[in-house]
């Protein structure tokens, strides 16, 4: 561990002296069954910033979103080794409570997966998990949560019929205002904007954008000139190990790696 | 010339005779190209599909034609016979000379023994199988026999014969001649007005002519008497008009479906639908936790190993055993083990009269949610697998527990899938008679299963059943051919109610479909 950690100084070092990270990883190896998924990746992320992970199909970068709220736990064979510390707490540790962690840490998926239920219904679900709310607070938990979505001047009429009504794009950021609604400190965006119209996906390039302010966003995608347009750090991965990471202009334009300036510049495989 | 004529039309005919065994190849090759391409498959389908459906659409033909039939009234003839010369008839010859009969059916004489020629009996022609009526101490008793068309001197079809039924069981035939009510007596035009409109039931009403009372003239040329309080129904069988006759099926369909048993097979059927009704109730309550409970457990929270597999194959091969062990199994398991025990704790006081230790609706319940655990367990199954993954992905996310998870989400996005089973479970449930023999169900009960008092439901008692009165007038009737109508009728009424039942479960699943736009279930 020592050693792994040794052979990263400048990063522990940023870790000691930024109070600022959301995200710390260190050592982190995923194992599925025998298989290596993920090879020693550290990386820092920092706090109301937008962090892009890009890389080829099957290099593990949805497998590290995935280590940031433990849904890998659901995977049989999937197994942790190294740190991965949220505001400063290990959430690999065995005290900690997946559920706590799960509502601090809001994720969207690459396909829309609203509940086959109201959109209101679906936005309070979350909520009313966790909390007893009257219903005029659980009214007003919505109304915030589909407006910093951007969907509420859409739904607002429309709040009890069914979330499956809607469009695809509109799903997606119910979908968004459902996580929100919880008030989540990260969000992980699991290439959200994948299955989107490219009007659908500007829009939601805007909101993570407008997001950006109040909440660290960490998020997967294969489309480069997405990572480009919303994010402020840019992390390559590839065959599990991460290449290089610096803030996105200079990832783009001056990238270190030679691995990097292939994929961003197409010539990949 | 006419040689010269000959050879080209000789040399024609050959030319012909190769271009049509060309075109005969061609023809054949060409078929043998059509059948390697396949679309042959979809003639064979076509034909399977349309033989099934007329398979059923017989099926429902012949049940709707012959349990409606049991409702339209019959006419009844007026038969002038002679003497029966037979020796060997089956059936005992009628005394009379003249009958009112209901003719059922018709064949060709078969003589008995054809070689002996001046037997004067073996007429060619028809026979006819006829119902009717015989006196024995004052009460109409039916009668079945042969006549052979050669011993029929008259046949008339008289408007005004009536058909009176009686409300202690039976019909009487008769011509009406006098409706006496002590003060004013109806006879003639009056009288047929009367009976044919329903205006009896008034005077029987208005209560201070109870001593009414209808004349009749048998066929015998006796008088029978009969207290309009003893008459339940009266119709002339006759009657031209079609209106008439249709308000009269109205009538007898209506009492079919909303009276209870008469001796002689008189009256309906209604204790056996809501018997029928409530045990589909009772078991779908039965039913539903535990097969919902099982498919949740062995698709969402078991790990997929041997075990789970293994049950899940035994799940699927509890479909395929036939109902009556399911009966035998409650029967020793919940009757006599269960029940007993139950009567000892509780309904000591009442030993050894058993209350549960018997059968009773609840364990024939018991019985058909067991039959048809699987098909519930099998289809929730399908539906719980064909909820996304994304969906349970999501519902934790939010920082749902697993249970939460579970009930919250997936199980309502596989309710639909849920009422497939369900609506399967009925479908078989509501049919099945053989474990019910065993278990409670009876021919004939006093004991009503609801109350308006408490305890309400009475789970423990027996109950009347459309499919076991099909089975007990179909095989356990002295009279088949009194009962054979009455289990056609039956058996239409309970594919009507099997198929109400089903409606009603798939307006439920296509609201839930509707409501919640789920189109992977």
């Amino acid at each position: 561990m020592d050693t792994e950690l040794n052979a990263q100084p400048s990063l522990l070092q940023e870790d000691s002296q930024n109070a600022e990270l959301a995200v710390v990883v260190r050592g982190l190896h995923v194992y599925y069954g025998a298989r290596l998924v993920l090879d020693n990746i550290s990386l820092d992320v920092e706090q109301k910033q937008v962090t892009a992970l890009i890389g080829p199909s099957g290099c593990g970068k949805s497998t590290l979103l995935r280590c940031f709220n433990r849904l890998n736990d659901l995977i049989d064979d999937c197994h942790v080794q190294g740190q991965v510390r949220l505001f400063k707490r290990n959430i690999y540790h065995p005290d900690e409570d997946v559920v706590t962690l799960r509502r601090q840490v809001g994720m969207v998926f690459q396909r829309p997966n609203p509940f086959p239920k109201s959109i209101f219904d679906n936005v309070a679900y979350g909520v009313r998990l966790q909390h007893k709310l009257g219903a005029r607070e659980l009214r007003e938990v919505v109304r915030w949560s589909l407006k910093a979505a951007a969907l509420w001047d859409e739904v607002k009429d429309r709040l009890s019929e069914s979330a499956l009504k809607l469009s695809s794009g509109q799903q997606q950021r119910l979908v968004i205002a459902r996580a929100l609604a919880v008030k989540p400190s990260v969000l992980l965006l699991d290439e959200p904007a994948s299955n989107l119209d490219p009007i659908s996906m500007l829009k939601l390039e805007e909101l993570i954008t407008e997001l950006k302010s109040r909440y660290t966003i960490i998020i997967v995608t294969h489309n480069m000139q997405q990572a480009a347009r919303v994010s402020d750090h840019t992390a390559f991965i590839d065959q599990g190990r991460l290449i290089e990471v610096s803030d996105t202009r200079s990832l783009f334009t001056h990238p270190k790696q030679k691995q990097t300036e292939d994929y961003i510049t197409g010539r990949y495989g | 010339m006419s040689v010269c004529g000959a050879a080209i039309n000789c040399e024609f005919s050959d030319a012909m005779g190769i271009s049509m065994l060309a075109r005969g190849l061609k023809a054949l090759n060409g078929f043998r190209h059509w059948l390697n391409t396949g679309a042959a498959w979809h003639w064979y389908s076509l034909a399977t599909v349309t033989l099934s459906g007329l398979l059923i659409a017989a099926l429902i033909v012949l049940v709707t034609s012959q349990g409606l039939g049991y409702f339209w009234p019959a006419s009844v003839q007026e038969w002038v016979i002679s003497e029966s010369k037979a020796v060997d008839s089956p059936l005992q010859a009628p005394s009379s000379q003249r009958l009112f009969v209901r003719v059922l059916e018709q064949q060709p004489v078969v003589s008995a023994q054809p070689a002996l020629p001046a037997d004067d009996t073996a007429q060619t022609g028809l026979e006819y199988f006829v119902q009717f009526q015989e006196f024995v101490d004052g009460t109409a008793n039916w009668r079945y026999a042969w006549v052979e068309a050669g011993r029929i001197i008259r046949v008339t079809r008289p408007q005004s014969l009536l058909e009176v039924h009686l409300s202690q069981g039976g019909s009487v035939f008769g011509y009406p001649l006098v409706i006496d009510s002590g003060e004013q007596q109806f006879t003639g035009q009056a009288l047929h007005a009367l009976l044919r409109d329903g205006g009896w039931r008034e005077l029987m009403a208005s209560g201070e002519v109870t001593e009414a009372r209808l004349l009749l003239r048998l066929q015998d040329g006796s008088d029978f008497v009969a207290p309009l309080t003893t008459v339940r129904n009266v119709l002339f069988p006759n009657d031209a008009s079609l209106l008439y006759r249709v308000r009269q099926f109205t009538t007898s369909l209506w009492v079919f479906l909303s009276t209870g048993p008469q001796p002689d097979y008189q009256g309906g059927i209604l204790p056996a639908i809501y018997g029928t009704v409530l045990l589909v109730l009772l078991m779908s309550v039965i039913l539903v936790p535990l097969g919902v409970l099982t498919a949740v457990y062995l698709h969402e929270y078991a790990s997929n190993n041997l075990l789970t597999k293994t049950l899940r194959i035994a799940v699927s091969n509890l479909a395929g055993i036939p109902g009556i062990v399911y009966g035998v199994f409650v029967l020793g398991v919940f009757v006599y083990g269960l029940g007993a025990q139950i009567d000892q704790w509780f309904f000591n006081d009442r030993l050894p009269l058993p209350t549960f230790g018997t059968g009773g609706i609840l364990w024939a319940s018991l019985a058909l949610a067991l039959l048809t655990l699987p098909v519930v367990i099998v289809a929730t199954e399908e539906g719980l697998a064909r909820v996304p993954n994304d969906l349970r992905r999501g519902a934790l996310a939010l920082g749902a527990t697993r249970s939460e998870m579970i009930w919250g989400t997936v199980v309502t996005a596989a309710s639909p899938a849920i009422l497939t089973g369900l609506i399967l479970a009925i479908a078989r449930a509501a049919g099945e008679v053989a474990p019910l023999l065993l278990v409670g169900a009876v021919k004939y009960t006093g004991q009503p299963l609801l109350e308006s008092s408490f305890p309400y439901l009475h789970a423990e008692r027996q109950f009347m059943h459309l499919g076991y009165q099909v089975y007990d007038f179909a095989l356990q009737s002295t009279n088949t051919y009194a009962t054979i109508p009455l289990a056609y009728a039956t058996t239409l009424i309970l594919l009507a109610l099997v198929i109400l039942l089903n409606l009603i479960a798939i307006r439920l699943r296509a609201r839930l479909r509707r409501r919640f736009l789920i189109d992977y279930s």
